[in-house]
C-alpha cells in the first residue's frame, strides 16, 4: 500500500491521490485489527446484548483513535517547524523501525488501561492509549510528512520559511488526510464488528483471528524505512 | 512462542468451550511428606490408551518440602479478552506455586506435554521482597498477567493477598492491592471479569493451618468467615459480606462462568456450633453483594470409637466441604464431603434453588467405602475437576498435609474418575483408578484446560 506513494514531492497539495488512497488503505488496517477496537465493541454488544452498544462502542474508539493521530500529527507538524524536515523523517524513520522491531519481540506486551465494565469516557482513553502505544499515528509518518512537503510547496524544509498561509494550507491538507483515514477506519471497524456480532458469531473468532500484531509490527518497520528512504533518496 | 493464529484451547466463551475435545491427559500436584521431593505426575486420562488409568510420568520438583497444593496455566481463554488481546500466546506453561516454601515453579508442558520439566523457579524471598506476600495458593490466567494469591504476609501472618506475574518473564510484579480495607485474611480469588469485581475468601493465617486444625480456635471463631469484594479494574476493596461468626473457613470461590451473570458459589467448610457444612450463593442486591445459605450438609452421627482424636469429643464426622466446583454451562455445583467421603452433585441452574440430585461414596473418615479396583479408601473427596464438557469429574483425596494426618492415619494418594448424566447423576467409573502409594494427590489440572482454569469475556 505505501509503494503508491509518490517519491518526489507533487508541485501542489493533494495534487496525487497516491497519499490519500495510502492514508485510506492504512486507515482499513487499522479498523481490522481486533487491538484497536471492534473486538471490543463486539464484546460490549454481546455483554449487553444490544446492537447499539456496538455503535456506540464503535463511535467512541473511533473517536480515540482520531485524536491520537491528531496529537501526532501536531507534534510532527512543531518538528518540522523547528527543525529541516530533513531531520524530522530520519527521527521518525529511526523510531518507527526500532519500535517495529520491539513490537515484534514483545508484541503482546500490555496494560491494564481498562476492565470491563466501560463508559463511553473509558473506550475514548482505551483507544487514545492503544492508538498511541501501538504507534497507529506514527505508521502515517511518512504520508504526512509528505503532505507536508507539499503543502509547503516543495520546500523541504517548511517551517524557517513558509508563511501563515502555507501553514493554514498544511493544516487543512492534514485535516482532510486524518478524515479520509479515520472514515475509512471507522467503516471497516463498523462492517467487522457487525458482520463478527451478526452473523459469524464468537467461533470465528478461534479460527479467523489472525496475528495482526506481527503484522503490524512488520507495517511499523516498513513505514520507518519509507520515511528513511524519502529523506535520504 | 508467536502463533498465527489463535491457542486452539482458547474459547470465546464457556458455552463453546463445552464443545472442547475430551481431555487425554491430567496434571497431579503431589505432596510427598517421606523426606522425597514432591512432583507434578501426569496421568493418562484416555481410555483408549494402553496406559489408561496410569501414572506415566513423575516429575520431581527440584527442592524438598514444598508441599505442591494448586496450580494453573500461564495463559488461558481470557487471553481473548478485547481490552488487552493477546490470543496468539500458547497455554504451555504450568505456574505451581508451593504452600509451605512459598515458590513459585514453571513447568513446560512442551514439546512433549507426557514429560513436563522444571523451566524456571522463582523463590521465596525475591517473592516476599517484590510482593509482601507468602504462602502461595491459587493460580488464575488474566488478560493482562497471571494473577496468584498468597495466604500470608512475608513475615508469615497477615495480610495475605494478590500479586501479579509477567506473562512472558514470570518475574513478580508486585502486590495488587491499592486499597485493601478490612481485608486481612486469604484464601481463594476469582472475579466476574465482566464486572470488574474481584472476590477473595478467607481461611487464616499461617500459624493457625501450618500445623494442623486448631479444635479451640474453631470453637472461638478464629478462622476466617467473610468474604471480599473487589474493584478489580482499580485495585481497590468494595465490601466485605460476612456469613457468620459460626461458618469457618469459607474457602472455593466458583463464580458463574456466563460473564452477563453476577452470581458465584463458595463452600464453608463447618459450623462450629452444629458441624454442618455449607455452599452459599453470592448476588446483587440494589448495587451491594449479598450471600445466601443454598446448601446445608448435617454432620453424621458415629461411634467415638471410630473417630480420630480430634474429633471423638464430638460423636459425629463433619462433612468437611473443602471444596466445590462449577461444570462450565452453570448447571451443575459438585460438592465434596471430604469427611464423610461424598462427592455430591447439585443442579444449580436456578442458583438460590440448588437440587441435590446425585451422590458417589469414596472413603470418609468412618465408612472408608471401597472402590471397585480398591480396598476400602483413606480419604475422601477433595479436590475436584469438571472436564470442559461436563462428562467427568475427577476427585483426588489429600488436603494438606497435616490436616491429612489429623482426619486420616496412614493415608494414600489416589483418583477417581466420575461419570456424569448430562440430566442430572453421577457414577464412579469403575475402570478407573490411580494409585500415587505415599504421595498425596492434591489438585488436578486437565489438558487444555477445565472448569477452574479459565476466565470468558464473552457470554
Amino acid at each position: 500500500m505505501l509503494g503508491a506513494l509518490p517519491v518526489h514531492a507533487e508541485p501542489a497539495a493533494l495534487a496525487s491521490l497516491g497519499p490519500l488512497i495510502g492514508l485510506a488503505a492504512l486507515g482499513a488496517f487499522h479498523g481490522i485489527n481486533p487491538a484497536m477496537g471492534w473486538l471490543f465493541a463486539v464484546s460490549l454488544g454481546l455483554q449487553r446484548q444490544a446492537m447499539g452498544a456496538v455503535f456506540s462502542a464503535a463511535f467512541y474508539i473511533s473517536v480515540g483513535h482520531i485524536a491520537s493521530l491528531a496529537v501526532v500529527a501536531i507534534a510532527l507538524a512543531v518538528a518540522g517547524y523547528l527543525i529541516p524536515l530533513f531531520w524530522v523523517r530520519i527521527a521518525s524513520g529511526i523510531f518507527l523501525v526500532g519500535f517495529g522491531i520491539y513490537k515484534l519481540v514483545l508484541y503482546y506486551r500490555h496494560f491494564r488501561w481498562v476492565g470491563m465494565n466501560v463508559s463511553g469516557r473509558d473506550l475514548f482513553v482505551w483507544s487514545f492509549l492503544m492508538a498511541t502505544s501501538h504507534g497507529a499515528g506514527l505508521m502515517l509518518a511518512p504520508i504526512i510528512l509528505n503532505l507536508e512537503e507539499e503543502g509547503s510547496g516543495g520546500t523541504a524544509d517548511l517551517g524557517h520559511h513558509a508563511g501563515l498561509l502555507d501553514l493554514t494550507e498544511t493544516a487543512a491538507t492534514w485535516g482532510i488526510g486524518l478524515a479520509i483515514h479515520s472514515v475509512a477506519m471507522l467503516a471497516v471497524m463498523l462492517v467487522t464488528a457487525v458482520v463478527v456480532y451478526k452473523k459469524l458469531g464468537l467461533a470465528f473468532l478461534r479460527r479467523g483471528w489472525l496475528n495482526v500484531d506481527l503484522l503490524w509490527a512488520g507495517a511499523l518497520i516498513l513505514a520507518g524505512l519509507v520515511t528513511l528512504g524519502l529523506a535520504l533518496l | 512462542m508467536a502463533l498465527m493464529t489463535p491457542d486452539p484451547t482458547f474459547y470465546p466463551s464457556a458455552r463453546l468451550a463445552q464443545q472442547a475435545p475430551a481431555e487425554r491427559l491430567g496434571y497431579v500436584a503431589v505432596l510427598n511428606t517421606n523426606g522425597k521431593p514432591d512432583a507434578m505426575s501426569v496421568v493418562d486420562l484416555d481410555p483408549n490408551s494402553s496406559t489408561y488409568s496410569t501414572i506415566v510420568n513423575s516429575l520431581e520438583m527440584p527442592n524438598v518440602g514444598d508441599e505442591l497444593h494448586h496450580f494453573g496455566w500461564n495463559a488461558c481463554s481470557a487471553s481473548l479478552c478485547p481490552y488487552a488481546p493477546h490470543p496468539h500466546l500458547e497455554r504451555r506453561y504450568l505456574i505451581v506455586p508451593t504452600l509451605r516454601t512459598s515458590r513459585i515453579y514453571v513447568i513446560d508442558t512442551k514439546p512433549d506435554p507426557f514429560n513436563p520439566q522444571v523451566v524456571k523457579t522463582v523463590e521465596s524471598d525475591v517473592i516476599a521482597n517484590r510482593t509482601g506476600y507468602s504462602r502461595l495458593h491459587t493460580v488464575h490466567c488474566g488478560p493482562d498477567a497471571i494473577y496468584l494469591n498468597g495466604i500470608g504476609s512475608s513475615d508469615g501472618v497477615s495480610p495475605g493477598g494478590i500479586l501479579r506475574i509477567d506473562h512472558n518473564t514470570f518475574e513478580p510484579l508486585g502486590a495488587w492491592e491499592l486499597d485493601r480495607g478490612p481485608q486481612t485474611l486469604a484464601y481463594d480469588f476469582w472475579w466476574h471479569i465482566s464486572l470488574d469485581v474481584a472476590i477473595t475468601s478467607e481461611w487464616c493465617t499461617p500459624e493457625l493451618f501450618e500445623s494442623g486444625p486448631s479444635l479451640a480456635d474453631i470453637v472461638a471463631g478464629n478462622y476466617g468467615h467473610k468474604i471480599h469484594f473487589w474493584d478489580l479494574r482499580r485495585r481497590r476493596h468494595l465490601q466485605e459480606v460476612d456469613l457468620g461468626v459460626e461458618n469457618q473457613m469459607v474457602l472455593e470461590l466458583r463464580p458463574s462462568h456466563n460473564p452477563t451473570k453476577a452470581y458465584g458459589f463458595v463452600g464453608v467448610v463447618v459450623n462450629n456450633q452444629d458441624l454442618s457444612g455449607s455452599v452459599w450463593t453470592w448476588y446483587q442486591d440494589n448495587g451491594k453483594w449479598a450471600v445466601t445459605k443454598v446448601i446445608e450438609i448435617p454432620a453424621q452421627p458415629a461411634d467415638p470409637d471410630l473417630l480420630p482424636e480430634a474429633l471423638k469429643g464430638l460423636g459425629a464426622v463433619p462433612p468437611l466441604i473443602t471444596d466445590i466446583d462449577l461444570s462450565l454451562d452453570d448447571k451443575f455445583l459438585y460438592v465434596s464431603c471430604w469427611g464423610t467421603g461424598e462427592l455430591r452433585q447439585y443442579d444449580v441452574s436456578d442458583p438460590f434453588n440448588a437440587k441435590h440430585t446425585g451422590t458417589v461414596e469414596l472413603g470418609g473418615i468412618v465408612k472408608k467405602a471401597a472402590h471397585p479396583k480398591s480396598g476400602p479408601l483413606v480419604g475422601g473427596p477433595q479436590m475436584i475437576e469438571i472436564s470442559r464438557d461436563g462428562r467427568r469429574v475427577y476427585p483426588t483425596n489429600s488436603l494438606y498435609s497435616s490436616w491429612d494426618d489429623t482426619f486420616y492415619d496412614n493415608i494414600t494418594g489416589w483418583m477417581t474418575k466420575i461419570n456424569v448424566n448430562p440430566e442430572g447423576g453421577i457414577s464412579v467409573d469403575e475402570d478407573f483408578f490411580v494409585d500415587f502409594g505415599e504421595g498425596r494427590a492434591h489438585q488436578v489440572r486437565l489438558e487444555g484446560g477445565d472448569a477452574s482454569s479459565d476466565s470468558f469475556c464473552y457470554p
